[in-house]
């Protein structure tokens, strides 16, 4: 089956005062109608930039998509229009941000908020949309939504308003959903109820989503696949039980291991964390070697000559290391 | 059993009000009567979501915020009872490590000018021995003695976290308050603060008093843990008693809200809590959290439940116990 959206060997480069920051080098990812993939790595690693790259918000300048394709049901949207990716916008692709509060407008009630989305990408009448956009309130779980229709943004909690951005995100039922840390300023009990309408909806409606966290757990609650980056890299991706079960990269180890992890029996014991050693090497001065190589307790001369490429190890688990047999024993 | 107390905290109240022009005033209940004590050396964390009054609770051991009612005590002292400049004084016993890194440096000051501050500011040690005692801290904390003279702006996140702890440790203090002081990092960066933290603890005997709202953080660094609502310690206990065992139904949701690595696709035995916690402004009668409360009864809606000793050391508030 062709994969919904189709993205290949994307570059995309940034000029800044210390020369030509990579922020994403020769990223690759397919994802599938009705899947969850997850993008997950530390900030700066480039998931924020990538899910930009696809709505075709990447800010030029400074920013500058330098190659590679990016295919959504086989339509290039590198090449597409500005007036055809402002369609698309909003109706094919949707993108739901981490911070609720700014990314509503505050001097409009809620529902005209949804039903402008849906007034710009179909022809209908205004009553007819705010209609849709009380059903839409309804849908992800607002109560009276008939009523809440009504308020301003700043009459309701943080989770109440995430969960507008969601309704308005899926009013004309886009085919793929980028999540951008969508929980990450949200308290845990409210992250599980958005987690679970996030599920509900995405089995209903079959819509593909993309969510980029930096939380594993997150991951390990929504997603079917997951892609790991790191600094503008894709260094892992597969099966979420295979990542999180079976994490091949020294990396991706790494990510698991230092968080400590909620257990529900919890020993006497306490071993300090499992430490990745230094920092994020700066974007604008990569080398030529594994970007990881500086950090890496697996490190041989290999690394500091050149990036090792993404390889299959099984049918759906890749990885890029030039070390794997000694990283597994 | 006798363990020597560092920090008693006795039905500590914070309310703030705020006065309406033509209404009665407002009243915040952001802390409600909580009590706990720490003992010496070890870590005691407070969990809860936002708006349960822990930031606020901190404070107020601080002396940051102004008590309305209760008491703080610190190695026998009554710092809750202090003014002016014997508070000012008391200060050099307790300090604290703020959440976001980026704003709680001065970003005009050179990191060691900053550590050495409190030093200064309370007279401690010889003047010429300072900046020796200031390149020592900097070891302490993991940071090159030579990046002293840098400024703020030239570190990422987690160096100036550890020129936090540093400030923090310059007075040599009895109790730290840390408020989130691992939230605004990467993972792999919060990591090393946490088993710097706990490394320095080994080393210097330090209490911690820890605000969090990650459980799995929680888990991992503190001895003693209460768990807040509403301005209220609705369960407390030792780290394995509460996470193994939590009684009060609120614990138990929160644990099972966090999303766990290992537990992929198990995600449907849970439950999950509705709604949003009401307004600390108009409190509910009973129960702060029986509105939300799976197993609500009629008396939770009436009466508020004490908090009761249900085991060694082990607290909680709830009418089903």
């Amino acid at each position: 089956m062709a994969p919904l959206l189709s993205v290949k060997n994307l570059l995309v480069e940034f000029k800044t005062r210390a020369g030509i920051a990579k922020v994403l080098n020769n990223v690759s990812l397919d994802v599938h109608s009705g899947e969850i993939l997850g993008v997950v790595g530390e900030s700066g690693c480039g998931k924020s930039m990538t899910a930009l790259s696809i709505m075709g918000l990447v800010p030029s300048p400074p920013g500058n998509v330098a190659g590679g394709t990016i295919e959504l049901n086989g339509e290039d949207l590198l090449s597409a229009s500005n007036k055809r990716l402002h369609q698309m916008r909003g109706k094919e692709i949707s993108m739901i941000f981490q911070e609720p509060m700014t990314s509503l407008n505050p001097v409009f009630k809620v529902g005209h908020q949804i039903a402008e989305a849906i007034l710009l990408h179909e022809k209908t009448t205004k009553s007819l949309a705010w209609e849709r956009s009380v059903k839409m309130l309804d849908r992800v779980g607002i109560p009276e939504a008939a009523i809440r229709a009504n308020s301003y943004p700043h009459e309701m909690s943080g989770g109440m308003r995430q969960r507008v951005m969601i309704a308005i995100a899926l009013a004309c039922n886009p085919k793929l959903l980028i999540a951008d840390e969508p929980t990450t300023a949200l308290d845990v009990t409210v992250q599980a109820q958005i987690f679970d309408l996030l599920r509900e909806l995405q089995r209903e409606t079959g819509t593909a989503i993309i969510m980029i966290t930096h939380d594993m757990g997150a991951i390990s609650e929504l997603a079917d696949r997951v892609a790991v980056m790191y600094a503008g890299h894709i260094i892992e991706t597969g099966d979420t039980k295979d990542i999180l079960s079976k994490p091949q990269h020294p990396y991706t180890r790494g990510l698991i291991a230092c968080v400590p992890h909620l257990e529900e029996n919890p020993s006497e014991e306490r071993p300090y964390l499992a430490e990745i050693p230094g920092v994020v090497p700066p974007l604008t001065d990569l080398g030529k070697g594994c970007t990881f190589a500086p950090r890496c307790d697996f490190r041989t001369d290999d690394c500091t000559g050149s990036q090792p490429s993404l390889s299959k190890i099984s049918d759906q688990h890749s990885v890029s290391c030039f070390n794997l047999n000694t990283v597994a024993s | 059993m006798s363990i020597e107390n560092l920090l008693e905290v006795n039905d500590l109240k914070v309310h703030f009000s705020k006065k309406k022009m033509f209404a009665d005033p407002v009243v915040v209940h952001a802390v409600d009567g909580v009590s706990f004590s720490i003992p010496k050396g070890k870590t005691f964390g407070i969990v809860g979501e936002s708006g349960s009054g822990k930031t606020t609770t901190a404070l107020a051991v601080l002396r940051l915020v102004g008590i309305t009612s209760g008491t703080v005590e610190l190695g026998g002292q009554e710092i809750s009872a202090l003014e002016g400049e014997d508070l000012r004084l008391a200060r050099r016993q307790f300090q604290m490590v703020f959440q976001d890194p980026y704003s709680s440096l001065d970003p005009r000051r050179r990191v060691g000018d900053i550590v050495r501050e409190p030093m200064d500011l309370m007279d401690i040690g010889e003047e010429d021995a300072r900046d020796e005692k200031v390149r020592e801290l900097f070891v302490k904390v993991g940071l090159r003695p030579e990046l002293t003279e840098l400024f703020p702006h030239q570190f990422s996140g987690g160096q100036r976290q550890r020129v936090g702890l540093a400030r923090a440790l310059a007075s040599e203090p009895e109790l730290i308050v840390c408020d989130e002081p691992v939230s605004a990092l990467d993972v792999a960066v919060q990591a090393q603060i946490l088993n710097l933290m706990r490394r320095l603890q080994e080393d210097t005997g330090v209490t911690f008093l820890f605000i969090s709202h990650d459980l799995g953080v929680v888990q991992h660094l503190c001895d003693h843990v209460a768990v807040m609502y509403l301005g209220q310690i609705v369960e407390q206990a030792d780290r394995i008693t509460l996470f193994k065992n939590p009684k009060h139904p609120y614990t138990q949701a929160l644990l099972s809200a966090v999303p766990r690595v290992d537990s992929h696709g198990s995600h449907t035995e849970r439950q999950h809590l509705q709604g949003d916690p009401p307004s600390p402004i108009n409190l509910p009668k009973g129960c702060r959290f029986a509105g939300r409360c799976p197993q609500a009864m009629a008396i939770c809606h009436s009466e508020p439940p004490a908090l009761q000793e249900i085991g060694d050391r082990h607290l909680a508030s709830c009418h089903l116990l």
